[in-house]
Parts: C-alpha cells; sequence; structure tokens
C-alpha cells in the first residue's frame, strides 16, 4: 500500500529505512522512527477499531498517551504476545506484526456493526447492573462473549520469552517530562553537582518543541532543544531515560519508572538484553513536567474516523512527515488550536475552515490565520458529522454565546478531517497518587495539581502555565528554589532563556456542542470513545439519581478502559455539571492511582520469576538428596526433604511404610540442619533461658540438654526444642524449623526491651552447623563405627546427653537426643563436612540398611510416640496445660517466666477447655482427615456442637493402624469415650479417645544396648 | 500418662562420671576443622561460580572459600574489650558502617554491638587468641560453614547491586571502606566496598545457591 499521506520532507524519521509490518493481516511500510499509528496513517488507513458497545468503526483520535481507540495486541508468535499496546506508542520494527484488539471477529467486517443498533439497547449505562442479570447462572456464559466482543486483548498461553530486570536508583532530583519545562529544569540543575534522572514518556525529548514553530535564544527550538541535550549527556551525574513512562508516585517519593528498552527493536529482545526495565527510583525532589494532553470537544457524531484531537495533527505533521487527511475542518474554543490550521496550511492541503465557538475572536493568531486566507468561522460549532467509515463532511451552526444551544441555519461542508480542541487538560495524574486532589482553575478550565506534601514542584503546562515564557520561568524557579533549599554550589549559571511571548485570548469554558434536537434524540456524541459512553447516558445517569462523579462513573464505565479516561473524563465530569446546574468543583475532582499506564506484568515481576520467584534454602546435602530420590516439602523458605523415593514411582503411602519400619527395626538417617541453632553466650544465659522457657534451667549440667517450651505473653505455646549447656555459659538452643527467625527476634526483643541488664548475646549458627539424626535400634552400632573420642556406652552417653568428638574424621558434637522415640543421636558437624560425614555414614550404615527418611517418617514417627509439633498441634491458643504438659512448667524459678501469668487466666484454667488427646478409629484401617471436628452425636439437631479438630493423622506402618493427636473438650477426662467425625461426603468416622501415646508407653526403645 | 512418657525426655538426674564429664569452662571453645583429607564443600559447590568463579561484561564474581568467619559480639563502651580484641587481632576494630584491614583478616562493623572477621587463618586459633585476652561480657562465635565471600568486580558490578538492592551504592554514599548488612535480591548480603570496583558480598550458607541462581542469571544478561 502506498503512502498517500506522507509528506515528501520533514518528520524526525529515517527516510533511508523503509519497515515492512502487518496490521490485521495486511502487510503496511513506514519508515524507522514511524509509530505503529503515523505509518497507518500514513498509509491511509481510517478504522483501526470498532467499539466496545455499537460497533462502530473507529480511527486514530491522538499521537501519544491518551489515545482511546488504537488498542492492539502485539506478537507474532504466542510467547511474545503482549495485550493493549497503543498503535501512537508501539513504534515499528521489520516484521512487527499486530492487530485491533476490538473487533472481534474483525475490525473491517464486524459482524458486530449490523447488531450495533440494539447491542447499545442491550447495554445501557450500567448495564452490569441492569441486564444479562437472569438466569443467574447463565451470566459466565454472557460474560465470556461480552469481554471477547469488547476486545480487552488476551495474554499469551506460553510463558513470557523475554526478560526483565529492576533497577533501583537513588537521586536527588527526578524529572518527570522531558519538554521545556523538563529540559532546562534540569540544565539549570546539572550545574548544582545533584544527582538527577530524566524520564521521557516518548522516544525523543523536548516535548512540545518538537512540533512548536517558536524560537528560544533567537534559534529554532529543536536547536536549543538539541544543544541542552548534549550538555546533558556529558554529565554523568544525569540520568536521561526515554520511552519511560513514570507510572506510580508512591509515599516518601519513592517513584516508580517503566522504561520499554527493547519494544521498538524486534517481537523479542536481543539476547541478554531486559525487554522492560522497572526502575524504582528514590529521590529527595520531584519536579513534574508531565504536560497537558489536548482534550477534544463532543459533538454528533464526534467518533468517525478522521476526527482528532487538534494537537495530534501537528504532531503527526512535525514528528512523522504525515498529514492524516487532505480537506481540514478545525473547530476550537481557544487559541491555541489555530497553529495546527497553519500546519495543515503549509503542508499545502486545504484547511475548509476553522470554526470558533466564540463569539469574537480577534487573538493574534486568529489575525494571522485569517490573513493566511482561510474561512474562519466564529461564534459557530460543528454540530454533526458526516460519514460512517470516514469523515465525509460537517453540520455547523451558530451556538449562543453561553454555549447552550444551536441557533440559525445548519450549513454542510465538504471534508475528510475534523480537528477539534476543548482546551487542555493537564497531566496531573502523578500529583494525586499520593492522595491530593487537584483543584479547578476557572481562568484555563482545567485541574491543576493541588496541595502537596511532599518535595514535589510543578513547571510547565502541569500546572497550567501553556505559554512557553511562563512555562520555561516556572521551571527555572523550581530548580533554583531547590538549589536554596539544598544549599547548593552552583559551577555556573545554566538556562537562562529569551522567549517571545505568544498573548492568546482567553479559552471559552465549552465541552459539549450543543445539538438541534434533546440530547436522548441528537446523533451519539462520545464522551469515553473506549468504553462507548455518550452524552446521553451521561445524562441517563444523572437522571436515574447518580449525581457524584464517582457513582456516574461507575455507572456508565466512563474512565473504565485501558486508557483511564485520558480524553474524556474532563468532558464528563464537565457534562455532568451541566446536568446538574452546578459547576465543575462542585461535581468533584477524579482522583488518580498508580499506574499511570498500564504495566507488563513482565515488568512488575523482574527477574523474579521461576527459581528466583522465591528463595529456596538448601542444607549442605541437599544435593545428596535431589540424587537419591527425595520429594521435597517447603517448611518456611527451606526445602526439605519429604520422603525418598525407593524407585521411581514409589506411591507415597508406600515410601512412607518403608521409612517408618526402617527407623523402627534397624536405622534411619534425617537431614535435621534447618532446624533454628541460636548459640546463646553471657553469664546471664543460664538465667535468660529460665525467663523464656516455661520450664527451669537453673541446674542443667554442661554436657546435658534439655526439651522445653516457649510461650507468648498469654500463655500460648508457640515454640519448642532442645536447649544444650555448652559450658558455664554457653548453650546452644535448637528451635522449629520455621520458628528460628521469630524465636531469634523474640530473645532480642524481651533482651533489648525487657531485661538489658541481663549479660548475653545471641546469634544465628543454624547455617554453621550440618545435623544429621540417626534414629533406630541399630543407630549406636552405626555411630561406633564411625565415631572417635566419645564412650558410647548407655550408661556412659545418656539420653539428653551431649558430648563432642570426632564423626568420620569430622570434629563433632553429638547429642542423644530423640524426637522419634528411638535410640537417637543428632550429629553436628560445621557444614562445609555435612556432605562428608553424610556420605561416610551411608557407606557404613549399608550393613544395617541405613535407609535415609524425610519430614512426612519423622511426622508418622513422633505421633506414634505423642509428640507434638509446634505450630500442626498448636495454633497459638493452646497453653502446655491443654497439652497435657504440665510436667513443662515450673514453679520454683525466683523470676517469672514468660507466659506464666498469661496461662493462669481464668480462662486458661477453666474446666472445658480442648485438650490434646489421641484419637483412635474403630476400624483400624480409617484415618480421619486432619481438620475434622469432633461432635459427642453426629445426629444432634444442627449446628453441631463441635469438640474439637484433629491436628494430626496418619498411618502407622508399625502399628499397622491409623493414629491421630487432635483437641477434644475436656479430654483429659473423657479417655475411652466414643467421638464421630462426621465428613463433608455424609460419612462418620467413629473414634475413641485415647492416651496419645500409641507406641512403646514406658519408653524402653530409646534405651536399647 | 502423657506425662510419664516425655518426662523421659525430661531426665535430668545428674550420673557425673569422671572420663565423659566435660570440664568445666565458661564457654565450649572447639576446634572444628579437621587435620586430616576431608572433602570440604564451599556454599556455593554447586553453582556456576564454584572454582574459576563467573564472568561476563565488565562484572565477575568469584568465591573466596573456606575463610574462617568469627561474629564478635561487645560493648563499644568497654574499653577492655575494645584494646583485647585490637591488642588480639593487632587491628582497630572497626567504627559503625566501617572495615579495618589487616594483613590477614578483615573486621567488619556490623551493628552497634556485633562485627565479624574474616580471615585466612585458622578459626580455632583466631577464637582461641581472642578468648585469651578478653574478659568481661563479650561473644564469639565461629560461623565459618555458615556463610561464605565473593568477590564482584570490574567496572560494571556497580549495576549488579544497583538491581539487587535498594541501597545507594554511589562512591559519595558509599565510599571505600563501608560495609552495610542489607537486603540483596530477595536474601540478604553483607556488602563492603573493597576499592573502586570491587566489592565484598558476605552471604548465608542455606542462600546461597538462590543468590547464585540470581548472580549468574543477572551476569549472563549484562
Amino acid at each position: 500500500m502506498t503512502e498517500i499521506n506522507r509528506l515528501d520532507s520533514g518528520g524526525n524519521i529515517d527516510r533511508t529505512q523503509k519497515i515492512t509490518f502487518t496490521f490485521n493481516g495486511k502487510s503496511y511500510t513506514g519508515y524507522q522512527g514511524d509509530t505503529v499509528a503515523s505509518a497507518l496513517l500514513a498509509s491511509g488507513v481510517n478504522i483501526v477499531a470498532r467499539s466496545f458497545k455499537y460497533r462502530r468503526p473507529r480511527g486514530i483520535m491522538a499521537a501519544g498517551v491518551e489515545e482511546p481507540n488504537a488498542v492492539l495486541q502485539l506478537g507474532k508468535y504466542e510467547a511474545t504476545q503482549v495485550p493493549n499496546i497503543l498503535a501512537t506508542q508501539q513504534e515499528i520494527y521489520e516484521g512487527l506484526t499486530c492487530r485491533s484488539v476490538t473487533g472481534w471477529p474483525s475490525c473491517d467486517v464486524d459482524f458486530g456493526g449490523l447488531i450495533g443498533r440494539f447491542m447499545g439497547k442491550m447495554l445501557p449505562p450500567g448495564f452490569y447492573y441492569k441486564t444479562f442479570m437472569k438466569p443467574a447462572f447463565l451470566w459466565h456464559t454472557y460474560e465470556k462473549y461480552i469481554r471477547k466482543a469488547a476486545g480487552l486483548g488476551r495474554s499469551p498461553k506460553e510463558s513470557d520469552a523475554d526478560r526483565y530486570d529492576h533497577v533501583h536508583h537513588n537521586i536527588d532530583v527526578l524529572i518527570v517530562g522531558a519538554g521545556p519545562a523538563g529540559l532546562i529544569a534540569a540544565t539549570r540543575l546539572s550545574a548544582a553537582n545533584v544527582r538527577i534522572m530524566l524520564a521521557e514518556e516518548t522516544t525523543e525529548m523536548g516535548g512540545s518543541l518538537l512540533s512548536s514553530q517558536q524560537d528560544i535564544n533567537g534559534k529554532d527550538a529543536k536547536v536549543w532543544v538539541k544543544a541542552a541535550l548534549k550538555d546533558l549527556q556529558a554529565n554523568p551525574d544525569v540520568r536521561l531515560l526515554t520511552r519511560a513512562t513514570v507510572n506510580g508516585f508512591h509515599d516518601h517519593n519513592f517513584v516508580t519508572v517503566n522504561e520499554r528498552v527493547t519494544d521498538h527493536l524486534a517481537e523479542k529482545a536481543p539476547t541478554g538484553q531486559a525487554r522492560q526495565i522497572l526502575h524504582k527510583v528514590r529521590c529527595k525532589w520531584i519536579i513534574l513536567a508531565s504536560g497537558a494532553h489536548e482534550r477534544p470537544l463532543v459533538f454528533g457524531n464526534n467518533d468517525v474516523p478522521g476526527c482528532m484531537t487538534a494537537s495530534a495533527i501537528s504532531t503527526y505533521i512535525h514528528r512523522y512527515g504525515v498529514i492524516p487527511g487532505s480537506r481540514l475542518v478545525l473547530m476550537t474554543n481557544n487559541d491555541n488550536a489555530y497553529h495546527t490550521a497553519i500546519d495543515w496550511y503549509q503542508c499545502g492541503r486545504t484547511v475548509i475552515a476553522v470554526v470558533d465557538t466564540r463569539p469574537n475572536p480577534e487573538g493574534k493568531i486568529v489575525q494571522k490565520v485569517r490573513e493566511m486566507g482561510i474561512n474562519v468561522f466564529a461564534g459557530k460549532a460543528v454540530i454533526d458529522v458526516r460519514g460512517r467509515n470516514r469523515v465525509t463532511g460537517v453540520v455547523i451552526a451558530d451556538i449562543e454565546p453561553s454555549g447552550q444551544a444551536v441557533m440559525g441555519m445548519l450549513t454542510t461542508l465538504d471534508c475528510d478531517t475534523v480537528a477539534s480542541s476543548g482546551g487542555w487538560s493537564p497531566v496531573v495524574h502523578l500529583s494525586c497518587h499520593t492522595g491530593c486532589r487537584p483543584k479547578w482553575r476557572e481562568d484555563i478550565q482545567a485541574f491543576v495539581p493541588g496541595s502537596h506534601r511532599e518535595n514535589i514542584l510543578f513547571a510547565g503546562s502541569v500546572n497550567g502555565h501553556y505559554d512557553l515564557a511562563n512555562c520555561l520561568q516556572e521551571a527555572v524557579n523550581c530548580a533554583d528554589q531547590i538549589i536554596l533549599n539544598e544549599s547548593l554550589t552552583v559551577q555556573e549559571v545554566l538556562g537562562d532563556f529569551k522567549v517571545e511571548s505568544a498573548l492568546e485570548e482567553p479559552i471559552m469554558p465549552l465541552f459539549s456542542i450543543p445539538h438541534t434536537k434533546p440530547v436522548m434524540q441528537s446523533p451519539k456524541q462520545f464522551v469515553d470513545f473506549q468504553n462507548d459512553v455518550t452524552v446521553s447516558a451521561i445524562d441517563l445517569a444523572v437522571r436515574e439519581g447518580f449525581h457524584s462523579i464517582e457513582h456516574v462513573k461507575r455507572y456508565t464505565v466512563m474512565g473504565f478502559g485501558t486508557d483511564q479516561g485520558k480524553l474524556g473524563n474532563i468532558n464528563g465530569m464537565a457534562i455532568v455539571a451541566n446536568a446538574l446546574d452546578k459547576s465543575i468543583p462542585e461535581v468533584g475532582t477524579t482522583t488518580f492511582r498508580p499506574n499511570y499506564t498500564p504495566v507488563a506484568f513482565g515488568t512488575i515481576v523482574g527477574r523474579y520469576r521461576n527459581q528466583l520467584f522465591d528463595p529456596e534454602r538448601y542444607t549442605a546435602m541437599h544435593r545428596w538428596h535431589c540424587d537419591n530420590g527425595a520429594l521435597f516439602e517447603d517448611v518456611g523458605q527451606w526445602k526439605r526433604p519429604w520422603y525418598f523415593q525407593a524407585y521411581p514411582g514409589e506411591k507415597m503411602q508406600d515410601a512412607l511404610n518403608r521409612e517408618c519400619l526402617a527407623v523402627r527395626q534397624s536405622v534411619g538417617i534425617m537431614d535435621a540442619s534447618t532446624l533454628g541453632k541460636i548459640d546463646i553466650q553471657g553469664k546471664d544465659a543460664r538465667e535468660f533461658l529460665g525467663r523464656v522457657y516455661t520450664n527451669a534451667w537453673a541446674k542443667l549440667a554442661v554436657g546435658k540438654c534439655r526439651y522445653g517450651v516457649m510461650c507468648n505473653e498469654d500463655g500460648m505455646v508457640f515454640d519448642d526444642g532442645v536447649t544444650a549447656c555448652l559450658a558455664e555459659q554457653h548453650f546452644l538452643m535448637t528451635t522449629t524449623t520455621g520458628g528460628a527467625a521469630k524465636v531469634l527476634e523474640w530473645l532480642e526483643l524481651f533482651h533489648q526491651t525487657e531485661w538489658p541488664e541481663l549479660d548475653v548475646y545471641f546469634n544465628s549458627v543454624t547455617d554453621h552447623w550440618a545435623t544429621i539424626a540417626i534414629n533406630g535400634p541399630n543407630a549406636r552400632k552405626l555411630l561406633s563405627e564411625l565415631c572417635e573420642g566419645i564412650d558410647l556406652d548407655k550408661d556412659k552417653f545418656k539420653l539428653m546427653d551431649w558430648r563432642q568428638g570426632i564423626v568420620a574424621g569430622v570434629p563433632a558434637r553429638v547429642f542423644r537426643i530423640s524426637f522419634t522415640g528411638e535410640l537417637s543421636f543428632e550429629i553436628n558437624v560445621q557444614a562445609n563436612y555435612g556432605m562428608h560425614v553424610w556420605k561416610a555414614l551411608q557407606v557404613a550404615g549399608k550393613k544395617y540398611k541405613l535407609t535415609p527418611y524425610g519430614t512426612e517418617t519423622m511426622h508418622v514417627l513422633r505421633a506414634e510416640k505423642g509428640f507434638i509439633i509446634a505450630g500442626q498441634d498448636t495454633d497459638g491458643s493452646v497453653t502446655p496445660l491443654d497439652l497435657g504438659m504440665d510436667w513443662c512448667l515450673s514453679n520454683k524459678k525466683s523470676f517469672s517466666y514468660i507466659g506464666k501469668r498469661g496461662m493462669a487466666r481464668s480462662d486458661c484454667l477453666r474446666k472445658g477447655r480442648k485438650q490434646l488427646v489421641g484419637i483412635q478409629t474403630k476400624s483400624k484401617e480409617v484415618m480421619i482427615p486432619e481438620g475434622s471436628q469432633a461432635v459427642d452425636n453426629p445426629y444432634q439437631p444442627l449446628p453441631l456442637e463441635a469438640l474439637g479438630h484433629i491436628t494430626s493423622s496418619y498411618f502407622s506402618a508399625n502399628l499397622n493402624q491409623s493414629i491421630a493427636m487432635g483437641f477434644i473438650k475436656d479430654g483429659f477426662n473423657r479417655m475411652g469415650d466414643t467421638v464421630y467425625y462426621p465428613q463433608p461426603d455424609g460419612t462418620i468416622i467413629t473414634a475413641e479417645i485415647c492416651s496419645p501415646v500409641f507406641y512403646d508407653p514406658n519408653g524402653d526403645k530409646q534405651h536399647v544396648e | 500418662m502423657i506425662q510419664m512418657v516425655t518426662s523421659n525426655m525430661l531426665n535430668d538426674t545428674q550420673h557425673p562420671d569422671e572420663k565423659n564429664t566435660i570440664k568445666p569452662a565458661l564457654y565450649a571453645l572447639m576446634d572444628q576443622c579437621t587435620s586430616g583429607d576431608v572433602a570440604m564443600e564451599s556454599p556455593v559447590v554447586h553453582t556456576a561460580i564454584a572454582n574459576d568463579g563467573i564472568q561476563n561484561n565488565g562484572i565477575k564474581v568469584v568465591e573466596e572459600a573456606f575463610l574462617s568467619h568469627l561474629v564478635i559480639r561487645g560493648n563499644v563502651n568497654d574499653q577492655d574489650f575494645i584494646s583485647a580484641i585490637e591488642t588480639a587481632a593487632s587491628m582497630r576494630l572497626p567504627e559503625k558502617l566501617q572495615t579495618s584491614q589487616g594483613a590477614h583478616a578483615t573486621i567488619y562493623w556490623v551493628s552497634p554491638d556485633e562485627w565479624l572477621i574474616a580471615t585466612n587463618k585458622d578459626a580455632f586459633e583466631t577464637e582461641a587468641n581472642l578468648r585469651e585476652k578478653l574478659s568481661g561480657h563479650y561473644a564469639l562465635v565461629n560461623v565459618s560453614g555458615g556463610q561464605t565471600r565473593l568477590l564482584l568486580s570490574g567496572s560494571n558490578s556497580h549495576r549488579l547491586l544497583h538491581a539487587a538492592s535498594p541501597y545507594d551504592f554511589h562512591l559519595s554514599n558509599f565510599p571505600v571502606g563501608k560495609v552495610i548488612t542489607t537486603v540483596f535480591a530477595r536474601a540478604q548480603a553483607l556488602i563492603h566496598r573493597k576499592s573502586i570496583d570491587e566489592w565484598e558480598l558476605i552471604i548465608r550458607r542455606s542462600f546461597s545457591d538462590y543468590l547464585a541462581l540470581w548472580i549468574e542469571d543477572f551476569i549472563i544478561s549484562c
């Protein structure tokens, strides 16, 4: 297709680099530097989308981020699909493939268009609440098709082929927007030895100056931009970012900036490069120079392709050398838009007329346009547009000076393009992100940033300073304010400027053009193009009682598209205000939340996907586990072997049975390195232990270990473990795997805030020691083969003793402690030797059929013995008394202990508390699901009175029956009673209350020869 | 019934035994290294950083494996503590956020009452030497197996840090000799600027596979 709308010269495109791309299956050309939008306009493409409700053809309206229609699904391959890309932002590259997200199944031949008329009836304002409501079960079907037809794009089904990154910045000043204000502020600050970031959303710095014909310092503005950029680039403390959208302004001047690094280069980022970077910027100051978006006027059939904002046309002419039509009608309520008529005229194409809604415009630029011989109709407006797939003409009429009604005769003008300008809306979004409301300025008919708390300054048109001289001066003032506040020394005064002030006549407060017919019968006048919200829809919402702008927005879905109503929201508010006969500020302001534009999930995620999503903590023996069939369980961030498959495909229960039997019959080996280990030193260490544990520690001798329970102040158990006395003032505490950090923090908290007078230090040594537990009747025999320097005799090295010696040639501390009820040793060696000792044990253990086992077997074995797991059998509402662990409470301590008072509360001592007991099913093979609730009578009237839940439930291969622990109200006094566990499937499991110690109740197994 | 069983765990009766009872001492000093020929595995042994390290485009990371790491705890207002450390180590105890460098060791400030000494000398001898000089309230903990030191170097090394951590690594805020402990990727690291383009990272053993993967992911794509 030829580029019929490409000008012979001009535009910042590389005409030597011709690029071919595909849009909706058709091939088009453009040049390096074109956006999809500029290239499509150059080729004379009118329709880029179908509208949401009415299926009307839509064209490109704007040139930037405010574009509501030209929304693309990008990507040739499944893995590179990207939804909701704006044609006005996406630069073309060779082979780019995209299609409209709207207009399923196609935007040119859209069967929706045929049904558009009644679709509109089915989808009135508030349709979510009105139609498709019945029958309710069909909603999911309706929704699927509504969403598909609505065209919200789709996410890829394959995982993203690209890489994304996050980069942190700590800087002094972030300048948002590299238009005239941003550039001059950066220039002025660059002499002050501060770290600056200048972030520009588009591909090129310069903003409005790139399509301006004004001079700065007597030279073309573009020359000034070039010179300023050259100086800034030379400064190592200035970071310049293009294609970088400042999307979120968060508390404490934390700002997120989304840089599209390679989106303009190819489908997939070049090898090794991140496709997008999320810059996380922490800055002392922000200068917000984000500029303003031109808003269109609202008039009949204002969505026909060929209707555009005035400034967009100028941008296409100046930056891309593209003129999107032949015959222009320009409607405006202000002076500024006249520049577009001049630009169009200077391209040698016809300006049919400028239609100015003001009764008597006499500004300098109006005179200039008149002198060019262009028709200027004053006090008139375009009330309707002719054409369906492209503008063919407009209907104009006189309007009252108030703008409320049409007067006189209607005239039709032939044209193919309608530009409109209703003034400018400052891009106040970022200033709102931290909760500040914008304020209305009557003189410029726009919201400007409101009051603010953080160090944020505003410069240029975002603050309503549209005139270049004022804009530059405000930016210079911002820079100077920072220099003054921070007492910075400036080497050289930069950024002085000379600009001729272009005096403009005031804007007319007009947003929506009246029609000869009443609102409900007039041609459709669109306010929000992406969501098909019309003036009559807003009118209806108001008549139905929605008077707050927040309600109107939600009812009509105005501003709810991917464009977030950048073009239409202010017009919509003005229409609501008009309908309610209120002023705009009385109707309210809308506010904005991050993000300013949609951000790809990949960018938010950055590197933190797959294995990097969350740290996996490994022990020193992890590789062995992987190589020997371990399946892993997450415990906190640790990966612990859950069970080991003896052969691929071994069933879990088979593996557990095998492991459980091996431990009880011979010997098993487990990696216990993940248990938290805290080294405690100091003369008051023993006293401190006595205060944080419920039991006594005063007499624990060197060489001994003791089990302890820790409670919160409320008396509820929160962790447990064994602590060894290493020396008079030196202890080693173990905690649960998941509780390690919490316990260390708990100890520090009480030491630092309650008992700073105690001389004690706590240090984590969890990672320093590799811990290997060997359990089973043959454990001693196995250990004796590798152990030197420890007398392993059962009376010399007793249960709850620890000894130092050599294991497999490595210095070790060996603890005779048991969580399985078997003869057990826990070997601690410096972790660098962990793998060596583990492997040596495997070799020596062959003759005992040494079996590695994981956490699940450990759980079964401890449950056979009735040992609790803090966090599984406790839930923060259980005292040691509820667990039957009154033996663990010491009342002889001179100082209290944490939880003592809490568990003495009357509620903790009352009768009928839930107590932990064993539960034995009547049918021994039946397992009760954990969490099941016990009842006395399953046939009692609802609601059933629950007695307590099952906390642990396993099948014990050693006992060849199911075992369980659980809470039962007053359980200690109900041994032998029958209780029932009703299940969701209607069955009822019958069980008996028993002791939680199912295996070896006398503890003989721990003392085998 | 529960009481009967579990009280076995609490067996507290002491059976004094001349041969086996540990000699009374205030602190349990233990030589944890073997003199024998025993395979040691550093925390990053199974990662790309092992052996010669990993490098690309002006960033290099190598491990300085098997150093002795000792945590020192004590009170900065206790002059005896400070002079004992300084005499024993023949090094200054660094001020807040600083390091001090000796011929065989670096001492890193970690927190107001905590330092880390990393040395290529034997951990046991170093600890014994320090304990000999120290008295009063202090703690020394051998953590050599629990962490390792990486050396990050190269003209682009700061880029890796800026991706990994929100901290400000600009020379004006992070001069040579400074040390911090901060978030690094989704774990933590002690970070010391050894020279303009050289950074020491001390990471925990259990997080080292994750961090090595992260570092590798960054370096191959930088």
